[in-house]
């Protein structure tokens, strides 16, 4: 490469690296400003101040009952998502059973469905349950990740060798004792990818929550976010604070993790 | 093989899959079927649902809204998904070249995908506000005649204007998706064996030849998923609009999904709701079927 074409190949990531980051950095440097600056020329806080912080815990006593809600949810899905996809995975990948083929394509099938048309339905089912305002009701919000961990379980475990049905069988291991203790413990990319994304995916879920979860004590954080906005609006450094409640742990666990996440991407990008 | 293996075989299939199996049919199967049903029915949650055949799809048909909310979205949609798709693609070939810092600029690059929707409106909602950083930043580069001369007035009210509100919501969501798409053009460009370049090379191609005849046609698997993906994201459309916009600013951002939520959980029409995802869901299958035919997968 010429160093003239290195410049501008530089010079564009650089610049959509700033596209990409700047309103996470304005809106980080927005919730340290003090309210009555929050659109003085210039982006720099003068002076730093955390009372947007502090006043978003004082003046709405559920936030932090929020935040807690949304752990607590992401937890218990992360690990009902994780145990079922693995399952199932496992069951599609090394199994050979009947109506293999087309179990796969109605799993396929059902990443294509809108999530609206099940919307009423599934809001039916819960009301006849008497789910609707409970955490009960948000599972069917997760089984459209179900559907892709699983695909994403069973495409990894395709990959394994075939020895391992004879190790199994040598160790006189039957197929439960061979998923405990040959697949599982062979599977860690693939858990570290589901974990993660199943992770973000609860964390940061709206629509769903948003038409099951009715009295704010029961919210998650981004509901929750939204009818602060409501209360607040106008006053920008309060919400900016309020967002990084959302935004700073999730970015933290991609920075940390973030191999995973992309690798979770690629491989359903790759499927023919 | 004998059969009491295959038997047993069979079993331990049934008992991975069991989970996997009740939830798919509780939450996604069964009430496709049920609001396929529904969607023939008056249905207000509190009394039965009364049949009422072709009512609701007739309905939809007359109603100004409906037509409002299709041409938002489509317009939404084919914006969305040509701007997110050539930006995704450009970024991928940059990305593909030697160079330093790699890991750096793809956690840059995928950091819009893994924020909240909320988060992400909250932000942009401060951004695109009246006295905000946008029309600051417009203004300190003497762009305020521009808009003057194309009959906005400045500062613009991005959000509360009819004619800018969609293009904004537009532009935050292709900003917060190139990055999750590039990822996937990334991998495909990956995968195109470097031999291939050589062989081109040798026949006297340049960049652009080698792009044309190698890349593209390689690449059409990623295309074809990222548009897809891009369609059926960008079709649903609901969480952005009903943060930033409630549909407003006099339905200028009104989409379906928005419609379809509002006439469900708003109105309690959840028949005529149903008929609505119905359509939505055709839609984005009528558009698929098209851009496979169009890209002769």
């Amino acid at each position: 490469m010429t160093s003239l074409k290195r410049i501008l190949l530089y010079s564009a990531l650089m610049a959509f690296t700033v596209f990409s980051v700047f309103p996470f950095v304005f809106a980080l440097l927005t919730s340290l400003k003090e309210p009555s600056q929050a659109f003085a020329p210039g982006l720099w806080p003068r002076p730093f101040t955390l009372v947007n912080y502090l006043e978003v815990v004082t003046s709405t006593p559920l936030f932090l009952q929020w935040v807690l809600n949304s752990l607590l949810i992401a937890g218990v899905s992360v690990v009902l998502l994780v145990l079922v996809s693995m399952m199932g995975g496992f069951a599609l990948a090394r199994i050979a059973f009947p109506g293999r083929q087309a179990f796969f394509l109605v799993l396929l099938g059902s990443m294509m469905i809108p999530g609206q048309v099940l919307w009423i339905p599934n809001y039916v089912t819960l009301a006849h349950l008497g789910w609707v305002n409970t955490y009960w009701g948000l599972i069917p919000g997760v089984v459209g990740s179900l559907a892709s961990g699983t695909f994403l379980v069973a495409q990894f475990l395709k990959n394994l060798p075939r020895e391992l049905e004879e190790a199994a069988t040598l160790d006189g291991l039957s197929r439960y004792g061979m998923f405990r203790w040959l697949i599982v413990p062979l599977s860690g990319p693939v858990l570290a990818t589901i974990t993660i994304t199943s992770f973000m995916g609860s964390w940061n879920a709206f629509s769903w929550p948003l038409i099951v979860l009715n009295s704010p004590e029961v919210f998650t954080l981004p509901i929750g976010l939204n009818f602060f906005k409501g209360l607040y609006i106008t006053k920008w450094t309060l919400i900016m604070a309020g967002s990084m409640f959302n935004t700073l742990p999730v970015l933290l666990v991609f920075v940390i993790f973030q191999r995973y996440f992309i690798k979770g991407v690629a491989t359903t990008g790759l499927k023919d | 093989m004998n059969l009491g293996r295959n038997l047993s075989e069979m079993l331990a299939a049934l008992v991975f899959l069991a989970p996997f199996l009740v939830l798919l049919l509780a939450f996604v199967l069964w009430p496709l079927l049920n609001a396929f049903w529904l969607s023939f029915h008056a249905y207000d949650l509190f009394s039965p649902p009364r049949w009422i055949g072709l009512a609701n799809y007739q309905m939809l048909l007359r109603q100004g809204d409906f037509w409002i909310s299709l041409r938002n979205t489509t317009f939404y949609t084919v914006g969305v998904v040509a701007s997110q798709t050539v930006l995704a693609f450009l970024l991928a070939l940059m990305m593909d070249q030697r160079i330093r810092a790699k890991t750096f600029f793809r956690v840059a690059f995928f950091l819009p995908s893994v924020t909240s929707s909320v988060a992400i409106s909250l932000i942009f909602m401060a951004l695109f506000f009246k006295n905000g950083v946008l029309n600051q930043a417009l203004a300190r580069l003497e762009l305020d005649r521009v808009f003057a001369a194309v009959g906005l007035d400045f500062p613009v009210d991005w959000l509360g204007n009819l004619h800018t509100a969609l293009p904004a919501i537009m532009a935050m969501n292709v900003w917060s998706t190139a990055g999750f798409f590039m990822i996937v053009f990334l991998a495909g460009l990956q995968d195109i064996p470097e031999t291939l370049y050589e062989v081109a090379r040798l026949d006297g191609a340049g960049p652009l030849a080698q792009l044309w005849y190698v890349t593209l046609p390689l690449l059409k698997p990623s295309f074809f998923y990222v548009i897809t993906m891009g369609l059926i994201g960008a079709f649903q459309v609901f969480d952005q609009v009903f943060i930033m916009t409630n549909g407003g600013p006099l339905k200028a951002t009104m989409t379906m999904s928005y419609l379809l939520y509002s006439e469900a959980f708003v109105h309690f029409n959840m028949g005529f709701a149903c008929a609505i995802a119905f359509v939505l869901a055709t839609l984005i299958f009528l558009a698929t079927m098209l851009q496979k035919r169009l890209m002769g997968e």
